[in-house]
């Protein structure tokens, strides 16, 4: 078996190498355990990002994965698909109009709010809103609101990594419905193509 | 008088969106001697003390005045901050309804009122964010450009050639210029993230002061505010191909007022593909007599295709670009009335005039 395997393997290895050095990838770039990769090349991008541009944050402490699908200035019709790389039959989610921000920004979120198209947007009121673990994936979603200085807020949405898989809780105390089975598997060809750069 | 100053640092922070009383290159350009802008206290060709920057009577400078916090008023004139200005003769006289407006001109005006309504301040060519934040390398400028979204590298191309040594000066030690610079030429986006993230890291305060330096020049800022024009007119002028579709009559020339919406839609809501049967068919029952009555319609019906949280912001700020003045809306028993002081720059008079060049 190895002498057979031995080629194909070397084969792999080294067509990620030059794929990533041909830059199809920026990244991975981690700070602790939560890790970035942007998509730089159309080649990997497939439905339901098509003509979007691709983030990857993934966490190394847990599966926890997000590809974030957006258009500029437009963060509006952004689509991210959220799921558990280590566990792919567990649930996953589709979050419409969010924003993956990085849990290293969280103290900087708190006072000046996060930085919009057109300038910094506070976040929204909350009674009590959790810190983030290290490494959390965190989403962020715009709303408006009644202040006239403010006119916009953003809700933080937390993605929890459990024994059961992962669930999306809203600082709101909304939490996000999972996809069906075969909602997720519209991702598919797209998780596949990324996977081998989440590292 | 010259030589008058205010016991306060010349220029307040950059987050105040204030223009400053002196700015790089000429005078009289997006600085105090600038007649089209609301600027602070300088020097005045009056005797020191007076209605300047020596005045004693005047408040001093502080980063939470309420004025800071908020778009600035362009009725007011440009040294009327602390005064009841009075309006120059040029300005009380009522524009005329068949006069044009160049496209430019409602292109600065649209952009102006679209920033006010999202952020509640003026544009600011220096906003800076970086990689730490959401993995987009990094961002900078009045709509946030970014390296992940391969939108920064193009625009700082941009400012290189139109002039590469005024470009270079910006960047100083510590910033590895070089390197951004041939990432630029060969227009890499993984070359300018890493750039972005180097030098982030090895020296974040020369990467900081290297893009304030960018933000404060007239010609790059100028290519900042026509990139900025760049990305929602092209959906500013698709919306307008439909409408004169549906009544190439009611939208044979466009108006100001009718313009400042369209692109604030456009900014907020990105077309009205998703509703034009819905328009079409209204203006064929409703039968408007004017531009402003069909505009309605439509900013009407595209606010309703939102998510229902939205709806009334959306409908807030168009009927308020529309009517000129801030608009009550209530959409699914959420009410909004957006304010924005930009409005005055299409109210009236003035928002029937017609753009050139549509």
């Amino acid at each position: 078996m190895f002498p057979v395997y031995k080629p194909a393997a070397l084969l792999l290895v080294w067509s990620c190498t030059v794929f990533a050095a041909d830059g199809a990838v920026s990244g991975p770039d981690c700070a602790g355990s939560l890790c970035v990769l942007n998509v730089n090349t159309s080649k990997l991008i497939a439905p339901p990002c098509s003509g979007y541009s691709v983030l990857v944050g993934f966490s190394k402490s847990s599966g926890a994965t997000l590809i974030q699908c957006s258009k500029f200035a437009a963060a509006g019709e952004n689509i991210t698909f959220v799921y558990d790389r280590r566990n792919l039959a567990a649930k996953a989610f589709e979050f419409h109009g969010g924003r993956f921000v990085r849990s290293t920004a969280w103290a900087r979120m708190q006072t000046g709010g996060v930085p919009d198209t057109f300038g910094q947007v506070p976040l929204c009121a909350v009674s009590k809103r959790e810190t983030p673990a290290e490494g959390q994936l965190l989403i962020v979603e715009k709303e408006p609101q009644d202040s006239e200085t403010a006119p916009y807020c953003y809700r933080v949405y937390y993605v929890v990594a459990g024994q059961n898989g992962l669930t999306i809780h809203g600082d709101s105390g909304k939490d996000l419905s999972p996809l069906s089975t075969k909602a997720a598997a519209e991702w598919t060809r797209l998780r596949e193509n990324l996977a081998r750069y989440i590292r | 008088m010259a030589g008058s100053r205010r016991q306060t640092p010349l220029s307040p922070s950059v987050d105040t969106g204030h223009i400053p009383a002196r700015t790089p290159g000429p005078l009289g350009v997006n600085d105090q001697g600038d007649p089209n802008v609301t600027t602070l206290l300088g020097d005045t060709p009056l005797s020191l003390g007076i209605r300047d920057l020596g005045d004693p009577t005047l408040p001093q400078f502080s980063s939470t005045d309420p004025s800071n916090q908020v778009c600035i008023d362009p009725t007011r004139n440009p040294l009327s901050i602390g005064f009841d200005a009075k309006p120059t003769a040029a300005s009380a006289v009522a524009p005329q309804p068949s006069e044009n407006i160049a496209l430019n001109e409602a292109q600065d005006i649209a952009l102006k009122i679209s920033t006010c309504f999202e952020g509640g301040k003026p544009m600011n060519y220096q906003a800076l964010e970086d990689d730490a934040f959401d993995g987009q390398g990094m961002s900078f400028g009045i709509i946030q450009w970014n390296f992940g979204q391969n939108t920064l590298g193009p625009l700082l191309k941009k400012m290189l050639d139109a002039n590469a040594t005024a470009f270079k000066a910006c960047f100083g030690e510590g910033t590895d210029y070089d390197t951004l610079e041939k990432a630029l030429k060969a227009g890499n986006k993984n070359n300018e993230m890493k750039w972005a993230r180097d030098v982030q890291n090895k020296n974040h305060d020369a990467w900081e002061s290297a893009f304030k330096n960018v933000g404060s020049n007239d010609t790059f800022n100028k290519i900042q505010r026509d990139q900025a024009v760049g990305q929602y007119h092209p959906l500013a002028g698709a919306v307008i191909k439909e409408l004169r579709k549906i009544s190439a009559s009611l939208f044979a020339n466009i108006e100001l007022r009718s313009y400042a919406a369209i692109f604030d839609l456009c900014v907020q809501q990105h077309g009205i593909s998703n509703c034009l049967s819905e328009i079409k068919k209204r203006i064929k029952d409703e039968k408007p007599a004017s531009q402003l009555e069909a505009m309605k319609i439509v900013v009407g019906e595209r606010a309703r295709k939102a998510n229902s949280q939205w709806r009334a912001d959306c409908l807030s700020r168009r009927m308020g670009i529309l009517t000129g003045a801030a608009y009550e809306a209530t959409e699914n028993e959420i009410t909004a009335k957006r304010k924005n002081p930009q409005l005055s720059l299409v109210a009236g008079a003035t928002g029937a005039k017609i753009v050139s060049g549509l």
